[in-house]
């Protein structure tokens, strides 16, 4: 009688493990695959400018300068001159020397991507980050170009006997995504 | 700036490409002492480019952009805030670096903290091209924002910014730990201290458990043990101090001139004053600093010009190598030309940068005032001096008025003189008589008596008194010799 009991028990035991074989072969459902970019943000070096001669007067105005920025965020750009007041100082290669001009560099956004600016109105530079461009849209791949150009008014009060050295200011394109 | 036409040459110095950093936003539950996730820099471009990173606080502009400054007290906040490694790095074309960020403080607007971790890229300069008159030198900043949230629990957080000893008593060193709360809930800091001689520790102690509330700092007194003989020499003391998460640690090297005797500045402002407050001129301010402690010390003074009731309009930070023992010290600073108002002159001594003396002053910038009112000005301010001036003169005057009185009084007295009965005779003529009585003399000086003799009843002319008595006294004086020595002789012949 007791191996009996025995033989039922393990017989009912086999059953239930066994079933879940039959199961998956019937079963079927999906996997859900998320993710996000992280936000990412890339910007180029506008080149070195050197400036060639310059008459006295305000019609000095630099070719365009273009920072190309790409950004899966809205973001901006602004610019700045390591110089409080924006004037140029006199750099003899190395470091900065005595002299400087009179009348401070100016700044004008010139485009951004495919749209020109009519009327440029240049401002004064300084240290103070200044706004180029502000609320801008995510990017293609490609980028969007954001042009500055610059103005010097010169005036008889520079000097020009500068042997080698040059008038030098440091400009920074700050690129930021908003909070 | 040769004088010819304008012409912008670009000059393409540096290849093309930049930086690329991600993510450039992070938005992250910190809490102090934790990690924010890490920045991944990279050069997309065909040079080198040198790479630092500086935290920086910021707010928010209209465009929903970062605002911030990287001034050097922008740039110390935000070190405080964020430890960047590495701050400074180089990228090869292609190149690429992790930084990782350490959260030191609690949040600094709320629960949070909001600012950039801004990536300054320069590539290597190059040699502007000949006929360059100026240059334009770009730099990439890239900035990555950074929003942080606490937990909404108060943060505790503190530092020992400053450690310094003072001879508290005859022989007794007293040392004080500044403690700054950097959190946002008072606390307790546990400071201990220990004074350290050949590496060997010779007085280990603990300062008093006192609060120290949020935003505030405060110093920590610990005197050491009478008993406690320390000998002459070097030594150094170390503060460690814990609070919340946060362990600091500050040294201070100094030196006993003898047992227990530790030299010791004290530096207070004594006073502060303006000048040149016309309107159109540049005002002066200066702060007077005494020391009167016994060791020469350094100081650092901030002087600041407000509108009265307004914010500073102008500050400077003067910085003094050393006030002497029992000495003082001016710092002085110019500023520019302020039109007419009431201002509200201020001048404050530092400590490790926090205020330990204040000094205010009230001034108003008038215009300046036409020369009489200057000249009156100046009368009403120096009343006494020209006063007593006035009287001495007055009284000089007085004097010499009574003695011309007297003098003229003296003269209506006297009986007139008979000038025309003694002709004066003429200078020559005197000339030779002064002679023959000097040979006269001497003559009965060198014994020749005879001689003498014979010629001492020189005749002396009509004289005016003054003269023939001086004439008439040497010629007596001669003869009184010549008889002087002929006595002499005579009893020197018996």
């Amino acid at each position: 009688m007791r191996i009996t009991k025995t033989l039922a028990l393990a017989a009912l035991l086999a059953l239930a493990l066994s079933a879940p074989a039959f199961g998956a072969t019937n079963a079927s459902g999906s996997q859900a695959v998320t993710g996000a970019p992280d936000p990412t943000l890339t910007a180029s070096f506008p080149s070195d400018y050197s400036w060639g001669s310059w008459a006295i007067g305000s019609g000095n105005v630099s070719g365009e300068q273009i920072t190309n920025v790409k950004s899966n965020e809205q973001w901006g750009l602004k610019v700045s001159s390591d110089q409080a007041g924006g004037l140029m100082r006199r750099w003899n290669g190395s470091s900065y020397v005595t002299g400087q001009l009179a009348n401070p560099l100016q700044w004008a956004n010139t485009s951004i991507g495919a749209s020109v600016v009519g009327s440029p109105a240049f401002g004064d530079l300084s240290s103070t980050p200044a706004l180029v461009a502000g609320s801008q849209a995510i990017t293609a791949d490609s980028g969007t170009d954001v042009g500055v150009k610059f103005k010097q008014l010169v005036s008889y009060a520079d000097d020009a006997s500068l042997g080698t050295d040059v008038y030098r200011i440091l400009v920074s394109y700050d690129a930021a995504q908003g909070f | 700036m040769a004088g010819a036409l304008v012409l912008a040459v670009p000059g393409s110095a540096l290849a093309a490409g930049g930086v690329q950093v991600s993510p450039s936003r992070i938005d992250a539950r910190v809490k102090v002492g934790g990690r924010i996730p890490r920045v991944t820099v990279r050069n997309t471009s065909a040079l080198p480019v040198s790479v630092s990173a500086q935290p920086l606080l910021a707010t928010q502009d209209l465009s929903g952009q970062p605002s911030y400054d990287t001034s050097a007290a922008s740039r110390r906040r935000g070190s405080r805030l964020l430890r960047l490694a590495p701050s400074r790095f180089t990228l090869p074309p292609g190149g690429a670096r992790r930084v990782s960020a350490t959260v030191l403080a609690c949040p600094q607007v709320g629960v949070g903290s909001y600012g950039v971790i801004l990536f300054s890229g320069r590539q290597a300069a190059g040699h502007p091209p000949s006929g360059t008159t100026a240059q334009v030198t770009p730099v990439l900043r890239l900035a990555t924002t950074f929003l942080l949230s606490y937990p909404a629990t108060p943060c505790i957080d503190g530092e020992v910014s400053a450690l310094r000893g003072d001879q508290v008593a005859h022989r007794v060193l007293g040392f004080f730990a500044r403690v700054r709360n950097l959190g946002d809930l008072h606390a307790k800091p546990a400071i201990r201290l220990a004074i350290v001689r050949h590496g060997r520790a010779v007085f280990r102690g603990a300062f008093g458990a006192e609060n120290v509330i949020p935003r505030a700092s405060r110093d920590y007194e610990l005197v050491l043990p009478a008993r406690l003989k320390l000998p002459k020499g070097r030594y150094v003391a170390v503060a460690e101090a814990r609070m919340g998460p946060r362990r600091s640690r500050i040294r201070w090297p100094f030196e006993l001139t003898g047992t227990n005797l530790l030299p010791s500045a004290r530096l207070a402002l004594s006073h502060i004053a303006v000048s040149h407050t016309a309107s159109g001129s540049a005002p002066e301010i200066a702060a007077v600093i005494r020391n009167s402690g016994t060791a020469p010390a350094p100081a650092t003074v901030r002087l600041t010009l407000s509108k009265l009731g307004g914010s500073p309009l102008e500050t400077r930070v003067v910085r003094i190598r050393s006030v002497a023992v029992r000495g003082e010290a001016t710092a002085r600073t110019g500023l520019a030309k302020l039109p007419r108002g009431e201002y509200e002159a201020a001048a404050e001594l530092l400590s490790n940068g926090d205020v330990i003396s204040v000094k205010r002053l009230t001034f108003g910038v008038a215009p300046a005032p036409s020369l009489v009112a200057r000249a009156v000005d100046w009368v009403a301010a120096h009343v006494l001096a020209v006063a007593a001036a006035a009287l001495g003169l007055l009284a000089f005057l007085l004097l010499l008025a009574v003695a011309l009185l007297l003098r003229r009084r003296r003269r209506l007295r006297r009986p007139p003189v008979d000038t025309g009965a003694a002709p004066r005779a003429p200078e020559p003529e005197l000339l030779d008589i002064k002679r023959e009585l000097a040979e006269l003399r001497e003559l009965a000086q060198a014994r020749d008596l005879a001689i003498a003799e014979e010629r001492v009843d020189v005749h002396v002319p009509e004289q005016p008194p003054s003269v023939l008595d001086g004439l008439l006294l040497t010629r007596r004086a001669v003869a009184a010799s010549i008889h002087r020595r002929r006595r002499v002789r005579s009893r020197a012949g018996d």
